[in-house]
């Protein structure tokens, strides 16, 4: 595997952090250097209390490795942060099969950690037992939400986990497992929260789609007769006359809103219906003064009677396809609106 | 990726040479398939024993094979959709010895063999090996091996699994050269089935010398028509009808030693004709190095313009001698082992 430039790929602002640090070191100078150290952390909203972080500190502080500092573990510890970013984007993208959280761990550790973890073992003694390693990690990526790091309990939970083998004076290499013991149970509940997220988001889709659809239907369910609405309204304003082929193509755009080719349809399903929204349209077509002549009781009156009138030539008792009923309605209804616009003014 | 159109195995050797596999198939695959894919761990990694079992030479490993996959133009119909078939072995030796972890894998896409072999290198055999040690630390007596590596196993193939779909990529790498040790001729057809080596003379001190470089010249005669037939018989398991593999590259080492086995092919008259190199990578002995585009220019020049195999013998190197030696039959075979492989 390629040696990742840790620095370079998680680049964080270092010059600029490092002057921070100073001013709180100038800030507090007769505090003690961990103190300071623990402050500033604090302040870079890693997510931990200032005791916890001043434990952590404290127990690290003499396992560090030759040449390293407390203030280089707090470094790596604001990088974890853009790491764990980093790692999260990922895992908010992976589609493991079946949901696997075992296949999770394992790839986010390979793809993610694997070279950390090299990169990572430099800041601490090399003979420090491995335990100790598995405890910085849980520290390091545990989620910012939910940290509640108390450095004497996390080492308990470790120290048995992962006993530190030797071969003869050496230490064998069990990172593998290091990183499972202290990783594993933070990338099972992160991807568990993936999942959740996804969950809501997947049921407010389909909330959003059920209420379209319904809103689709019911429209679907109506009448429209918009264009016989806006001849009536044009009519009422200019007196110019409608020709018969007009209305005849507003009687049948209103009939084809509700009536679908090659569906069934019987009378008593849309009689009720159609009078009711055939009265809306032309009363919603007609101007205020002739709205008091003519209410929607009366149209429906008069809509009512050419429906009887049709209902006596067609005698059809089963369901009939929309394209017909719209065929045998159009000629009656036709003649209703004409008779209906040529006397309103009367 | 759907099972039906994957070929994935994952198989792994302890130090003693037990062998343990998690094998992907389609619940459609019949019970005497299934039984025959039992048998394909030992088969592959066979060879990779070997060259230790032989007690010739050192402990080789065959890290990649990889194998073109060529239509039958009569069956295009029935044509499976895989595009790569390639095999990676990863060795780790520990004081207990040398334990080898083999995948096979063949799907419908180019893959990314590098990001795989990673996965197998630094990830899942690692994890296998500390794993092990872990938890027999920790469970002492109770700890059941079997149990243990078939779990690390179907960790691992689902982690490959996980990561297959994506196109090669283009990796930058050093340009190595090689030095020519040996050409193999091959002739593979309906009732026909020929394998001959053409290397230096039996008397060159070249030939002596370059042992030291390779397995030996048993191994890498056999090697080639040995895993493409396996090969092919995985496919017949699987069901992949209508494609017919060629191998296209062996790589072999043994600590800083490396060999590589390359091969082009032609069909023509219904005879896979191919023709492979062996070559060792340049080190302190080698002279008149190449590339590798260079060797493959130069079986293409016998595949496709007929030049004659005395030309190219001269060409791969001038020390060859035109003289066949047969990688067939036992009896030739032994032949192969008992005078090209005499270290005297």
């Amino acid at each position: 595997m390629e040696e990742i430039d840790f620095n370079q790929l998680y680049k964080i602002e270092t010059d600029k952090i490092l002057r921070y640090y100073e001013r709180i070191r100038n800030q507090f100078r007769f505090s003690d250097p961990i103190e300071i150290v623990s402050k500033f952390l604090v302040n870079q909203s890693i997510g931990s209390s200032f005791k916890d972080v001043n434990d952590t500190l404290t127990y690290f502080n003499d396992k560090l490795g030759y040449g390293k500092e407390l203030l280089d573990l707090a470094i790596e510890w604001i990088r974890a942060q853009k790491i764990r970013l980093e790692y999260k984007k990922y895992l908010i993208r992976a589609q493991y099969p079946n949901n696997s959280m075992s296949l999770a761990v394992d790839d986010c550790l390979f793809k993610f950690f694997l070279q950390y973890d090299k990169y990572i073992r430099n800041l601490l003694k090399e003979d420090i037992r491995e335990h100790n390693f598995s405890a910085l990690y849980e520290i390091f990526f545990s989620p910012f939400e939910s940290k509640n790091l108390n450095i004497q309990d996390i080492l308990e939970r470790h120290i048995d986990n992962v006993p530190t083998h030797f071969q003869d004076m050496e230490k064998i290499n069990t990172n593998i497992i290091i990183l499972r013991s202290g990783l594993s149970i933070i990338i099972v509940k992160d991807y568990v929260n993936v999942l959740q997220s996804r969950k809501e988001e997947k049921l407010k889709k389909e909330q959003k789609f059920a209420k379209q659809k319904m809103e689709k239907l019911a429209q679907e369910n109506n009448f429209e007769g918009l264009l016989l609405e806006r001849q009536i309204k044009v009519y009422c304003i200019s007196k110019k006359e409608i020709s018969d082929k007009e209305i005849e193509n507003a009687v049948s755009q209103f009939l084809s809103s509700y009536f679908k080719f090659g569906t069934l349809y019987s009378f008593e399903d849309f009689k009720e219906l159609l009078i009711q929204n055939l009265a809306d349209d032309i009363y919603s077509g007609l101007n205020e003064r002739l709205k008091q002549k003519n209410t929607i009781a009366n149209i429906k009156y008069l809509i009512l009677n050419v429906i009887a009138l049709f209902r006596k030539t067609n005698t059809a008792k089963r369901p009939l396809d929309g394209l017909a009923w719209k065929r045998d309605l159009t000629d009656f209804l036709k003649t209703f609106v004409i008779k209906f616009i040529s006397t309103m003014f009367n | 990726m759907k099972k039906e159109n994957i070929i994935l195995g994952l198989f792994f050797a302890d130090e003693n040479n037990l062998v343990f596999e998690s094998i992907k198939y389609s619940e459609a695959l019949s019970n005497e398939r299934r039984d025959s894919l039992k048998m394909l761990s030992f088969r592959f990694l066979g060879p990779v024993f070997l060259t230790a079992a032989s007690g010739i030479g050192n402990n080789w490993k065959i890290d990649f094979i990889d194998s073109a996959l060529s239509l039958y133009q009569k069956q295009v119909d029935e044509t499976a959709v895989i595009q790569s078939f390639f095999t990676l072995n990863s060795s780790i030796e520990t004081d207990s010895g040398v334990t080898n972890l083999f995948a096979l894998i063949s799907t419908p896409f180019t893959e990314d063999v590098k990001l795989i072999t990673e996965e197998m290198t630094e990830y899942i055999h690692p994890s296998v090996i500390q794993g092990r040690i872990v938890s027999e630390s920790l469970l002492g007596s109770r700890f059941n091996f079997d149990r243990f590596i078939i779990r690390e196993l179907n960790r691992g193939i689902n982690l490959i699994e996980y990561s297959l779909g994506s196109a090669r990529k283009m990796y930058w790498e050093e340009k190595r050269r090689y030095y020519c040790v040996g050409l193999i001729e091959r002739k593979n057809g309906e009732g026909i089935r020929i394998s001959n080596l053409y290397t230096f003379d039996k008397d060159d001190p070249l030939r002596k010398a370059y042992l030291n470089f390779i397995p030996s010249y048993y191994v890498m005669s056999i090697l080639p028509d040995y895993y493409e037939h396996l090969i092919s018989e995985t496919l017949t398991i699987y069901n992949k009808k209508g494609v017919y593999p060629n191998i296209r590259e062996i790589k072999l080492s043994y600590e800083d030693k490396k060999v590589i086995y390359l091969e082009e092919y032609l069909f023509e008259n219904e005879i896979f004709k191919t023709y492979g190199v062996i070559l060792v990578q340049q080190n302190e002995v080698t002279e008149e190095n190449n590339n590798l585009s260079f060797f493959k220019k130069t079986m293409r020049l016998i595949l496709d313009k007929k030049r004659s195999l005395t030309y190219v013998l001269d060409l791969l190197n001038p020390q060859f001698k035109n003289e066949k030696w047969g990688a067939i039959s036992n009896e030739d075979l032994e032949k192969i082992g008992k005078i090209l492989d005499n270290q005297n």
